[in-house]
């Protein structure tokens, strides 16, 4: 398995808990490899681990293209390949892994969206805002259409607000004077983790109350979701991705079974589950 | 030498003549002008454009610390003539310190000292990459703000830590005193404490001499090491208290901030006349540049702008002023 | 200064100096004084170890080998201070101000008035700069001790330099090419305070280019070629053709 990341960043190491924990339960080794961000060197650890004889590669498709050729060279010797955290932004159609196992970003997208939208109570010309760090990555991108999908379907429409990545506080700023500024917003949907966790201040700050959800799970957002100043917000469960693409490797060898998709982050924590959320925070959650 | 015997000083002309050599003129000019335009336009759409709100004027006073405090560190060194590219870094390193050590059940006094010395210990080694060295700062500080930023990582796990001290602690850096913020109060003290500095003591001539000329500086017996050595111990603790500021109003800290506060710190410097080349600049206009940075943010998100064109409208700022700084150095 | 030296010991002399830059001799066996209330004119082409000679005195570029003596008694150039507590001052080209600083925080930097904890004492410093300036250098134009020296002329900078040496007490200036940058009327006007410092107890060594501004107000000549001295003469026994002649010569 091989993770297309830097050692040392905790995301990673919930999902090597899931595969590790996988290959626990079902006695099989797994070989965990960072390729700290840089395709050429994940490239050369994939290659090296058909040379080696693997059983069996998982991969996160960072760059599109990039693994096109050594993907198809492990599925044309027997290799079953399984995609985590990221996919081929055109899917199957762009890469000719398996089967993806990962948080589907539209999908969470558009659940917090409908959470969101129908605790707001969000009608016709209704408006949310979408705050997030960075409004051209990836996973803003792709979370927004599907808050947005969410909220035209009750009529609603949505704005995203970049808030960079300067400091909380003025994550907070930014987000409070759009709000002084927007009277008619009805809901904030943080898009990522350091706006979903100043929502509830800012809409204090800009003397409202109105409903607000978003993503990730920090300590300070799971205990905002205890205390209901936050709604709801999803976890897009990367233990899950470690753990699933293991098991479905192992069985790929075993019975010959092929690897499914997995949407593993359609996992709303909301007021009632919250606390066990937090009692594994940092570990597998 | 004039060719012409200068006319007896009148009290009128001259302060107009030193306010127009002040090298905060033109930051204060657009300062006032921008507040005008906002107050005006405020007023004639009532409801649209909200910048009198109390929320929004509330918003306004307790953003611009954040950044006056790091820059008024900030600035003092580029006087000094040296930079300091760690400064964001050591804001979200010494909060996460200070939450950390508050967390393991130490008392709140010494973790803010645990923070404040945090920060000193970061300038003190920037200060000796530079002088023991004699690598440029920009280099230095690029280096510990890198090596921060990993150690930042590795304490936090990449998560963010809560912070949640007592009532006391909490209104007396975030509080309220009538309708202005406690920390707008804080800024005020800490800006007149750094014009007091810069401009009434012996450690501001100083400061100018090795920015300014620093041959000039060695030959009048100025211990340049040792203020350079000052000047970037007090520009990380400027940033350590500006993390712990920010970090008790937000009862948060989270590993991944603090990116681009350097940039922006420097950048409120030079649009409030600071010389990047050293020995010119005033307390005044670093505290207008922040003040600028922020009100001109606020102005963008009430009006219906998108927020990430905020960025292109401060690079339009920074190269007006930058051009205005040079035209007011070429009337001399 | 346990007893005076005896009248009409140098200020400082120097004797068989030699600066070596690795094989190349700056200067090579000079002697060199300076004496009470006298402008000596340093004179040589370029490369004729003028600069060299300055700088040395200025205690920063200590000599490779040789003797130097102040007062009589023998002492050291090795650093820029222990140069100045032998009284010695330099005014450069590029004159030792900071521009974006007033004119009275200039006159004291380094050793600032203050009151307590370090701070200024402005008024103090203003008053002394006001009567400083009045005093030891007549300079019309200068009538505000709050302007920033960048808004001073070169003529005017060179007094205020000059007027700071003078206050501070120090015995020897070095003017190394005061006049260069200068109009026709600033340069009349600093070598008028030469003149003038000579009266009040400074002596100067005046480098220049120019032999007729030197021939205005030196007292001695000392004519340097390739690191030796050529020419040690008082102003009465030479003239601007005979020094003129010694300088193309060499």
């Amino acid at each position: 398995m091989v993770i297309y990341g830097t050692t040392g960043n905790p995301f990673w190491a919930k999902v090597v808990a899931g595969a590790e924990e996988a290959a626990a339960n079902l006695g099989a080794k797994v070989t965990i490899q960072f390729a700290n961000d840089d395709p050429v060197q994940q490239n050369q650890l994939v290659e090296a681990a058909i040379a080696r004889g693997t059983t069996g590669i998982g991969l996160s498709i960072n760059v599109d293209d990039a693994y096109d050729g050594i993907v198809a060279s492990a599925r044309a010797a027997g290799i079953p390949v399984v995609a985590f955290n990221v996919d081929d932004s055109q899917g199957a159609a762009g890469n000719a892994r398996q089967a993806f196992v990962g948080q589907d970003f539209r999908e969470a997208g558009y659940l917090i969206g409908q959470t969101v939208a129908s605790a707001a109570g969000l009608g016709q010309g209704d408006k949310a805002v979408c705050p997030v760090e960075h409004p051209d990555a990836v996973y803003a991108v792709e979370r927004y259409e599907g808050v947005a999908r969410a909220l035209a379907e009750v009529g609603a429409e949505c704005e995203v607000l970049g808030t960079g990545g300067v400091s909380l506080e003025d994550t907070l700023t930014k987000l409070t004077q759009y709000l002084v500024g927007h009277a008619g917003v009805k809901a904030v949907v943080g898009l990522g983790g350091m706006p979903t966790e100043m929502a509830p201040k800012a809409i204090a700050d800009a003397g409202l109350s109105i409903p607000n959800g978003g993503f990730d799970l920090s300590e300070v957002i799971i205990r905002n979701v205890m205390d209901g100043q936050t709604l709801a917000t999803v976890d897009q469960q990367p233990f899950y991705q470690g753990y699933m693409t293991v098991t479905q490797l192992y069985y790929a060898n075993k019975y010959g079974l092929t690897p499914a998709s997995i949407n593993t982050g359609a996992a709303l924590v909301e007021k009632g589950n919250a606390e066990q959320v937090l009692a594994l925070s940092g570990t597998v959650r | 030498m004039t060719d012409t015997v200068a006319p007896a000083p009148n009290a009128a002309t001259s302060a107009l003549r030193a306010l127009r050599r002040h090298p905060s003129v033109n930051v204060l000019v657009v300062f006032v002008l921008l507040q005008a335009c906002c107050i005006a336009a405020s007023l004639l759409l009532q409801g649209e454009f909200r910048y009198l709100s109390e929320p929004n004027i509330q918003t306004l006073l307790r953003a611009i610390p954040q950044l006056g405090i790091i820059a008024l560190g900030v600035g003092l060194l580029m006087v000094a003539g040296e930079f300091d590219l760690s400064v964001g870094a050591v804001f979200t390193f010494s909060a996460l310190i200070m939450a950390d050590v508050f967390n393991l059940g130490v008392p709140l006094p010494l973790a803010v000292l645990a923070a404040l010395a945090a920060g000193a210990v970061v300038g003190v080694l920037n200060g000796m990459l530079v002088l023991r060295f004699g690598i440029t700062s920009f280099i230095a500080t690029l280096g510990t703000m890198m090596v921060l930023r990993g150690v930042i990582l590795f304490i936090s796990n990449a998560q963010s830590s809560s912070f949640r001290p007592d009532a006391l602690f909490q209104a007396l850096l975030t509080g309220q005193l009538g309708i202005v913020p406690a920390q707008f109060l804080w800024l005020v003290a800490l800006t007149i404490g750094a014009y007091l500095l810069l401009e009434r003591h012996r450690f501001g001539n100083h400061i100018f001499a090795v920015g300014g000329n620093v041959d000039a500086a060695n030959a009048v017996g100025v211990r340049v090491g040792r203020v350079k050595l000052a000047a970037f111990v007090l520009s990380s603790v400027m940033a350590a208290l500006a993390g712990i500021f920010s970090t008790t109003r937000v009862n948060s800290v989270s590993p991944i901030q603090g990116q681009g506060l350097e940039l922006q710190a420097i950048a409120a410097c030079v649009i409030g006349g600071v010389a990047l080349s050293g020995g010119r600049g005033s307390v005044l206009g670093i505290f207008l540049g922040a003040a600028l940075i922020y009100t001109v943010q606020d102005v963008l998100l009430l009006t219906a702008a998108p927020g990430y064109y905020l960025d292109a409208f401060v690079g339009f700022i920074i190269i007006i002023a930058a051009i205005l700084n040079l035209h007011v150095l070429g009337k001399e | 200064m346990s007893s005076p030296a005896p009248a009409g010991t140098p200020l400082i002399s120097l004797r068989n100096i030699v600066k070596r830059y690795g094989n190349h001799r700056a200067l090579d066996g000079l002697d060199f004084e300076i004496r009470g209330n006298e402008v000596v004119g340093l004179l040589g082409d370029n490369g004729a170890g003028k600069s060299t000679l300055i700088r040395m005195l200025s205690g920063i570029a200590p000599p490779s080998s040789g003797e130097v003596l102040s007062d009589g008694r023998p002492a050291n150039l090795g650093s820029r201070a222990e140069s100045a507590r032998l009284g010695i001052e330099t005014i450069y080209q590029d004159i030792a101000m900071i521009g974006a600083l007033s004119i009275y925080r200039n006159m004291f930097l380094g050793r600032e008035l203050t009151t307590h904890l370090g701070f200024l004492d402005r008024r103090q410093m203003r008053r002394l700069t006001v009567d400083i300036l009045r005093r030891s250098v007549e300079i019309a134009g200068i009538d505000d001790p709050d302007k920033p020296v960048s808004a001073l002329s070169g003529g005017q900078k060179q007094a205020v330099a000059i007027a700071r040496a003078v206050h501070f007490h120090k015995r020897m200036l070095l003017l190394d090419e005061p006049t260069s940058a200068l109009s026709v009327r600033e340069t009349e006007n600093v070598l008028r305070y030469i003149t003038e410092l000579r009266s009040s107890g400074v002596s100067c060594v005046f480098v220049t280019h120019n032999i007729y501004h030197a021939h205005q107000v030196c007292d001695r000549f000392v004519v340097l070629a390739r690191g030796r001295k050529v020419l040690d003469a008082p102003k009465q026994e030479t003239s601007i053709e005979a020094l003129t002649r010694l300088i193309v010569a060499h």
